[in-house]
């Protein structure tokens, strides 16, 4: 098990720096745009980017780099070849700087001047807070329903229940979202529009987390509602706990004593994963509703190129993503005995 | 050689292409046929010469004041007009906005180039009532998104700036005037309300506004006495200590220490550096080079030109601009807010004593201090707090002394700005949270127009670009010279596009004129119907604030033309049917139409959007006009508009506008707007500018009158932005290329032969074959006119092979070359002035390790013949015998053709400006490429 841990981390770390890398060279093919404007605004602008370290400067032409960006005579009739920096070079600066000094580079469009990594630890927190009111109400309200479905399997409230979870399923998050922002606040006017500013109101900040709250955890209840009642359904339809009938123990404590116990072993390590998701946040939501969380900065970074700021964020969903998988299929082990991850057979 | 450029280098920083997209006409041949019930004015417009005779010598209006150069403007607009050459205006970019009714604005009527004045003469008389509103009692507005840093000495956009500008002061500002029509200019950071003047050390007030002088004094605020200090909203303590304190004299030179300091590289110092002209700092480059390692304070007051001082009449700084400039200009150079006073050791506190320069007016590097707690504000308004994505709060600064010195001013006590990104992709957003109370105006969205553009909230404001379609009304022949084989603007081939034979009959033209509603075409789309040239932003008197378009001259100049159209937005069905029936009836007796046929007008817009929102109401007017008018139907004739959108909107100019291949062209272009005289250079037919858009009127024809005297549109024009010598009415030539010869030979490579003379030289050969003309302009002395040949080139290929002599004595400088296809560099050779001989860096594609001396592929003759002895002594002819060898000679000549390029420095009067001319020729015997071989 230890050894198997070991390697799914690895594998985890080593998945990551490949996604990484192909990440920062293909965004390197990305266009290049220069500024408008006059010659002296060029000019100070690939100045910039030379600077930056996107951009190689020389006196003469270099047939090596390609094509010239721009050229540029200067009024002491200097002329200036600027050229793109290649995408290798500049990766093995960033990998250098991540090495030996946990550098990940400074926000050059979003926030200039402040750390890529300083920016998203900020952020964090405002994430965690918008998502975690989600995973709190969406687990027990989920679980709860699909019990409910369950018990009442083929009856008009599993069928209730079954439909208004297949609508919501169906309605992808970004309707939801818009949906809910256009019902309760600007129609009904109940809820803020946006994310409360940190100077309002109290009552205002508190109401300002219903929305996200709501449109965040409509997607995890039905998930796990349905999830919920397909495992407890299975569990209910099997001979141990008609066997716990048969020995007297009535619907209820069969089913809370045995039936739940069983359903919960695939539910709990999703829970968990979801826990960790957190961090992650909801790019669409933040942007809609104007979180300043971790997403927004997310897609921020990639509408402004903001390279170091999305390479820094893009490490954090990749690993999150890949330890997340890890530590959900570790936790199988431990919520059910049975399973034994890299056992051998 | 006189090195001070002012003029044509002011004229080619004045203008600029924009990105605003959103200026034909007569025939030369038809001018004769002047049918005058075309012509809502009822005159006849045809070309007749004015009685006056032209002139003979120089002719410099450059001292004009602003009146005189308003009757200029107005006469070149007229004939501009009147010769429809200008382009069809259809609308102006303004738009309706709407306010919030607690919102009192200093003045109803919008001022151009000064707004309603809401902020400085303004007031708020209630709260936002919105629950999500910040600052209920602030004036709340939007941006679309979080810039996240106030410091514009190191942005390149417009947003960072306009952020700066509540909290940095400048040393000139505009106020609203006494009459509340117009505003006028006042000392904020200064204590005058103009610069003085300083010559030869001496200041004085300059009481003539056309004086000029490189060297501007600037009395500025510091002190007690002064009663404007640092202010400061931050909480921590080290930046708390900042608050109130002083601006002194050295806090002002500091700004432009830090500004262009080359450690620092920011943005606007290193553009600042690479400027030239009257808004450049003497030095400022040479400080830029060597600040590398940080604010030099010895280079700084060794080469820039910003000088600190006090006299009598108190603490000054001189700055010496980089070209002489009258007080308006001078003024208008200085005034800008990158210049404000910056606190030397609170700008050490923040950076690091300059070692994180980007931490000044943003945030560190670890978010530890935000940009509140790094800047200080020198202007009406304090940077409060900044919520970062959320919104920007400013506070007025009580201390501002206008405010002490008169209580109305600044009573909004601050302005609140929401980052709102969902308005970027939405133009409605704005708007819908207008609606909801939660900010205090927006533009009405295209979607709303119809809805709320009568409402008493709403309010019209003037735009900044009149859109219109260009138009080529060439014949083909004129076409050919222009832009044919041997083209004086472009080389692309004669007959290269087919000019369309009813785009150069000036009725036809006049009649698509006349046929656009523009009101109905503008109202839909929310903007101002216009059949002006230039937007209402444009000042003939920029000092006095007066907009060109409010001026009689300017009313004078549409009057013949547009007439009574004028109240209808220049639409008139009947004046353009009459105007179709005549150019059918011509066209059809000329041969160039028959009976059913369909005539084709190609259009082309600068994105696909617009043939959807623009094109087609334009081609329904147009065409409409066209096929019910009387001699379309008898004859059974039809127009068809036939649209069409570039890929890349540049190329609507690059393709089509620039180089005549279209019929109409949507396109705009913008100059100064403080300065629309030198703005008309675009409507010259020899393209001087670079940007003339429009085609088929030669305005060298001797066909303008001014005062009594005969002019052609392009001297005029030139007279009042840099000087003229005219022969007669005709422009002097600068100089001319003779007898040019391009010819491969196997085994030797290019040669090239060409002979020059400079506008002396042909002027004596002029009088000695008994020009009157020619014999008095060579009687004038070289402090008024003389002509310097200041560069000479020959070049390939639009610029990829470029050979360049000293015209002195024919040395060629350097010599380079590039594969037109991958830009790659093929050759490159120099005159290395330190080995004296030719240094070849970059032979067959190849960037030598070892530079080669000695080895030159590019070889050149001069032969000089002059006349005259000892000072007498003048060049009469250079004539030029260029050898081009090996594979650098072939592929120079495989291009087939070349051109010869001859720069001369004018002076008139002691202003330079710099006359291109030049020829095109083929090269006989032209091999194939050696690339070709690879």
């Amino acid at each position: 098990m230890v050894k198997y841990t070991i390697q799914r981390i690895l594998l985890a770390f080593i998945t990551a720096a490949i996604i990484l890398t192909l990440t920062f060279l293909l965004m390197k093919q990305l266009p290049f745009y220069p500024a408008a404007g006059n010659d002296e605004a060029k000019a100070a602008f690939f100045t910039d980017q030379v600077g930056i370290g996107n951009v190689l400067e020389f006196a003469l032409p270099q047939a090596k780099y390609g094509d010239p960006l721009w050229t540029y005579t200067d009024k002491t009739g200097h002329t200036h070849y600027y050229y793109l920096k290649p995408a290798i070079d500049q990766f093995v600066i960033w990998v250098k700087g991540i090495f030996t000094e946990f550098n990940w580079g400074r926000s050059l469009y979003v926030f200039p001047n402040v750390d890529a990594m300083v920016l998203i630890r900020s952020r964090i927190g405002t994430t965690i807070m918008v998502n975690l009111p989600a995973v709190i109400i969406s687990v027990p309200a989920g679980i709860g329903l699909g019990v409910w479905a369950a018990l009442k399997k083929n009856k008009l409230t599993d069928h209730i229940i079954s439909t208004v979870i297949m609508i919501f399923i169906s309605v992808p998050s970004f309707i939801m979202i818009t949906l809910l922002l256009y019902t309760l606040s600007f129609n009904l006017g109940w809820l803020p529009a946006t994310w409360p500013s940190e100077n309002a109101p109290l009552e205002m900040r508190i109401r300002g987390f219903i929305l996200p709250t709501l449109a965040l955890s409509f997607g995890s209840i039905c998930g796990y509602c349905r999830f919920t009642r397909a495992e407890l359904t299975e569990v209910m339809s099997s001979d141990f706990l008609l066997l716990a009938r048969t020995k007297g123990l009535t619907r209820a404590q069969s089913i809370t004593r045995h039936a739940m116990r069983n359903a919960m072993v695939p539910i709990l390590p999703s829970i968990l994963a979801e826990i960790v998701g957190l961090l992650g946040g909801s790019m669409i939501l933040e942007e809609l509703y104007g979180v300043p969380g971790v997403g927004k900065l997310y897609v921020t970074a990639i509408s402004l190129q903001d390279y170091n700021v999305l390479m820094a964020d893009m490490a954090l969903y990749t690993l999150i993503g890949l330890l997340s998988g890890v530590f959900l299929d570790l936790s199988y082990g431990f919520i059910d005995p049975r399973i034994r991850m890299g056992a051998k057979k | 050689m006189n090195k001070r450029k002012i003029a044509l280098l002011v004229s080619s920083l004045c203008i600029a292409s924009t990105l605003a997209a959103c200026g034909g006409g007569n025939n030369p041949d038809s001018s004769g046929s002047g049918t005058a019930t075309t012509t809502p004015g009822g005159d006849d417009t045809s070309s007749t010469a004015p009685v006056a005779e032209a002139k003979t010598g120089i002719a410099s209006l450059i001292g004009a004041d602003a009146k005189e150069r308003t009757a200029i403007l107005g006469t070149l607009e007229k004939y501009a007009v009147d010769n429809m050459i200008t382009g069809l205006p259809l609308f102006e970019n303004g738009a309706f906005q709407m306010y919030n009714p607690r919102v009192t604005k200093g003045v109803e009527n919008y001022i151009t180039g000064y707004g309603f004045g809401i902020l400085r003469e303004g007031k708020l008389t209630g709260d936002l009532t919105n629950e999500e509103v910040v600052k209920k009692n602030y004036y709340n507005t939007y941006d679309t998104s979080d810039p996240a840093k106030i410091n514009a000495l190191d942005d390149n956009g417009s947003q960072v700036d306009d952020l700066y500008s509540y909290i940095a002061g400048s040393y000139f500002g505009t106020k609203m005037n006494a009459a509340k029509n117009g505003y006028d200019w006042y000392g904020v950071l200064s204590t005058k309300d103009r610069p003085y003047i300083v010559k030869n050390g001496v200041a004085a007030f300059p009481e003539d506004p056309e004086a000029t002088s490189d060297t501007w004094r600037i009395y500025v605020r510091t002190g007690e006495k002064g009663k404007v200090k640092y202010h400061t909203n931050s909480a921590r303590e080290d930046r708390k200590a900042f608050d109130g304190v002083n601006i002194e004299l050295d806090d002002y030179v500091d700004a432009f220490k830090i500004l262009l300091c080359g450690k620092f590289k920011y943005y606007r110092g290193n553009e600042l550096a690479k400027r030239s002209g009257y808004s450049s700092i003497k030095g400022a480059a040479a400080y830029y080079a060597g600040s590398t390692d940080g604010i030099n304070d010895t280079l700084f007051e060794e080469k820039v030109g910003v000088k600190k001082g006090t006299d009598n009449v108190g603490d000054y700084i001189d700055v010496t601009l980089g070209a002489p400039t009258n007080r308006f200009y001078a003024m208008y150079s200085l005034a800008s807010n990158l210049y404000a006073p910056i606190n030397r050791r609170f700008f050490n506190l923040v950076t690091n004593d300059g070692a994180n320069p980007k931490n000044y007016g943003g945030y560190d590097s670890n978010k530890d201090t935000t940009p509140v707690d790094n800047i200080l504000s020198t202007s009406t308004y304090t940077l409060e707090s900044w919520e970062e994505e959320k919104g920007i709060a400013f506070k007025r600064n009580d201390d501002w002394f206008e405010r002490q010195e008169n209580s109305q001013l600044y009573s909004i006590p601050g302005v609140y700005i929401n980052i709102w990104t969902a308005a970027q992709k939405d133009p409605n957003y704005a708007f819908q949270q207008f609606l909801a109370g939660k900010i205090d105006a927006a533009g009405i969205p295209l979607d709303f127009i119809e809805q709320y553009k009568n409402d008493s909230r709403t309010t019209k404001v003037t735009g900044t670009s009149v859109f219109k379609l260009n138009v080529n009304s060439c014949t083909q022949e004129v076409w050919n010279q222009l832009f044919g084989s041997k083209g004086t603007v472009a080389q692309l081939g004669d007959n290269a596009y087919q000019c369309k034979p009813w785009m150069s009959n000036e009725n036809f033209i006049r009649g698509l004129f006349y046929s656009i509603d523009r009101d109905a075409y503008a109202a839909k789309r929310g903007s101002i119907a216009s059949t002006n040239y230039f937007s209402s932003n444009y000042m003939s008197d920029p000092e006095g604030g007066i907009a060109y378009n409010t001026t009689q001259e300017h009313k004078d100049a549409l009057a013949d033309f547009w007439g009574d159209t004028l109240a209808t937005g220049g639409y008139s069905e009947a004046l353009s049917k009459a105007a179709f029936n005549e150019a059918i009836k011509e066209l059809m007796a000329e041969g160039k139409v028959k009976k059913k046929d369909k005539l084709v007008i190609d259009a082309w817009w600068m994105y696909p959007s617009h043939l959807k929102n623009y094109a087609p109401d334009i081609e329904e007017y147009v065409e409409k006009a066209f096929n019910e008018s009387e001699q379309a139907k008898a004859n059974e004739l039809t127009l068809d508009v036939n649209s069409q959108a570039v890929d890349v909107w540049s190329d609507v100019y690059e393709k089509h506008l620039q180089v005549g291949k279209f019929d109409l062209g949507f396109g705009s272009i913008s100059g100064n707007a403080l300065d629309p005289l030198n703005f008309m250079e675009v409507l010259k037919s020899d393209n001087s500018s670079g940007f003339t858009l429009n085609w088929g009127k030669d305005t060298s024809d001797l066909d303008l009158e001014y005062k009594g005297e005969t002019w052609s549109y392009n001297t005029l024009w030139a007279a009042v932005d840099h000087g003229v010598v005219m022969n007669k009415g005709v422009e002097a030539k600068a100089g001319e290329i003779n007898n040019a010869k391009a010819e491969y030979k196997a085994g030797e490579g290019l040669k090239v032969a060409f002979d020059f003379r400079d506008g002396m030289a042909i002027l004596r050969a002029a009088a000695e074959a008994g020009d009157e003309g020619a014999k008095e302009l060579l009687k004038l002395p070289a402090d008024q006119w003389s002509l310097d040949v200041s560069g000479l080139r020959l070049q390939v290929n639009a610029g990829y092979g470029d050979v360049t002599f000293d015209p002195t004595d024919g040395t060629v400088l350097f010599a380079e070359y590039y594969d037109p296809d991958t830009a790659a560099p093929l050759y490159y050779q120099e005159l290395d002035s330190d080995v004296e001989d030719y240094v070849a860096y970059i032979v067959d594609g190849e960037e030598l390790e070892e530079p080669v001396v000695g080895n030159p592929w590019v070889t050149g003759d001069v032969n000089f013949v002059t006349s005259g002895e000892g000072d007498d002594e003048v060049l009469d002819l250079g004539s030029f015998d260029l050898t081009i060898s090996g594979n650098a000679g072939q592929m120079f000549a495989s291009v087939g053709q070349i051109g010869i390029v001859m720069e001369v420095t004018q002076n008139i009067n002691g202003v330079e400006s710099l006359v291109t001319v030049s020829v095109a020729l083929p090269v006989t015997n032209a091999p194939a490429s050696p690339l070709a071989a690879e």
